[in-house]
């Protein structure tokens, strides 16, 4: 069975409601995505419960109803580059039967901290961890981010169950990771309980085979959009550089960005490029690259 | 639910709705133009439409729809 518009739903959780929301919103809507928007009465930094544990209950209910597939994504800083149908036609070829998570920048694994504050990371101090997951790897990054992931919604309340395991295991203190107490010892137990990206890695790192890290940006990728100024955006597709799996503007073949941290400056990319629903008349749209041309020196 | 964003935008839904940027260049110089992205709106559950009624030929689409999620 693949993925068809019939059978797979896109999803995101209300965190923010802000002017990148809609943005977003306005990526989706160009491109033919109608997104279901789950809101609850639980606000950030709990991002655990107002991103997964709202999921987790709307893709059981949406399974209950013969939805298959589903693409999660972060509300205020993804950015749709293809149409719905090109979408799942990339998912059916990339889709190994396992939830594919956008790889994150290469040495970033965030939040690796000690401390409660909202934001906080010791990217020192996750060095070593750092190593042991890239293995040897220089090229590619196995840091898996949480913002943007799609799979089979079987699949996927199957590793959440596995999630939700280690995570138990990480707060009783009976990880089986080999360097458990290490990370008892630099990771806030305050920041397990309400960071879904961090207790995902702990499960990648006792469960690797569970996750597919879209390293080669075949479907999804982060992107530093705020720094990709080019007027063709195909461009950042056939870098020249040494090294592309490695560089933040290079997108590859992805149809989803992720502009990790929104902001006007990130998120100006969808304008830049007019990836969002078009303005209706000549008049409108003059005004509205003349409005653009400012952003470009 | 289907809450109506007019192009021109009343007095109402001027200070938030910044989806409004969708149909109207004015709205495009509003968001570069604005310091503050963390402005919040309220979201009620239901099916969101954009209705247009300028300019012509009206035309309405699906945008999303907002699920309340109980606590858990």
């Amino acid at each position: 069975m693949q993925a068809t518009p019939q059978n797979t739903i896109f999803v995101t959780a209300l965190t923010h409601t802000n002017q990148d929301f809609f943005t977003v919103m306005s990526t989706a809507r160009k491109n033919d995505v109608f997104v279901h928007v789950l809101k609850t009465n639980v606000y950030p930094p709990n991002l655990w419960r107002l991103k997964m544990v709202t999921l987790h209950h709307h893709l059981k209910e949406q399974k209950s109803s013969g939805k298959e597939y589903f693409f999660f994504f972060d509300a205020y800083d993804v950015i749709f580059l293809k149409h719905r149908d090109e979408i799942l036609r990339r998912f059916n070829e990339v889709y190994n039967g396992i939830t594919i998570f956008n790889a994150d920048y290469p040495r970033s694994l965030y939040p690796y901290t000690n401390s409660d504050v909202c934001y906080a990371q010791d990217e020192l101090k996750s060095t070593w961890l750092i190593n042991w997951i890239q293995n040897g790897d220089t090229e590619t990054s196995r840091m898996l981010n949480t913002g943007l992931f799609a799979g089979r919604i079987d699949d996927y309340l199957s590793l959440f169950d596995t999630v939700c395991l280690v995570k138990s295991d990480f707060l009783k203190r009976q990880m089986p990771f080999p360097l458990a107490n290490r990370l008892y010892e630099d990771l806030s137990v305050e920041k397990v309980k309400q960071d879904d990206q961090l207790v995902f890695w702990l499960t990648m790192l006792n469960y690797p085979n569970l996750f597919h890290i879209d390293s080669r940006k075949e479907l999804l990728t982060v992107a530093a959009t705020g720094s990709m100024m080019e007027r063709n955006l195909e461009e950042y597709r056939t870098t020249s550089r040494e090294r592309p799996l490695k560089d933040g503007t290079y997108i590859g073949s992805a149809v989803l960005l992720h502009s990790a941290g929104g902001s006007v400056r990130n998120m100006g990319f969808v304008y830049r490029h007019q990836l969002h629903e078009p303005v209706r008349t000549s008049e409108a749209s003059g005004a509205f690259i003349e409005n653009l041309s400012f952003m470009e020196k | 639910m289907s809450t109506n964003f007019s192009s021109h935008g009343s007095s109402h839904w001027l200070p938030t709705a910044s989806c409004l940027f969708l149909v109207s260049e004015n709205i495009v110089g509003y968001l570069f133009g604005s310091k503050d992205s963390t402005r919040e709106m309220i979201l009620e559950p239901g099916d969101y439409t954009l209705e247009i009624t300028s300019p012509e030929p009206s035309w309405k689409h699906s945008l999303w729809t907002v699920h309340e999620i109980p606590e858990l």
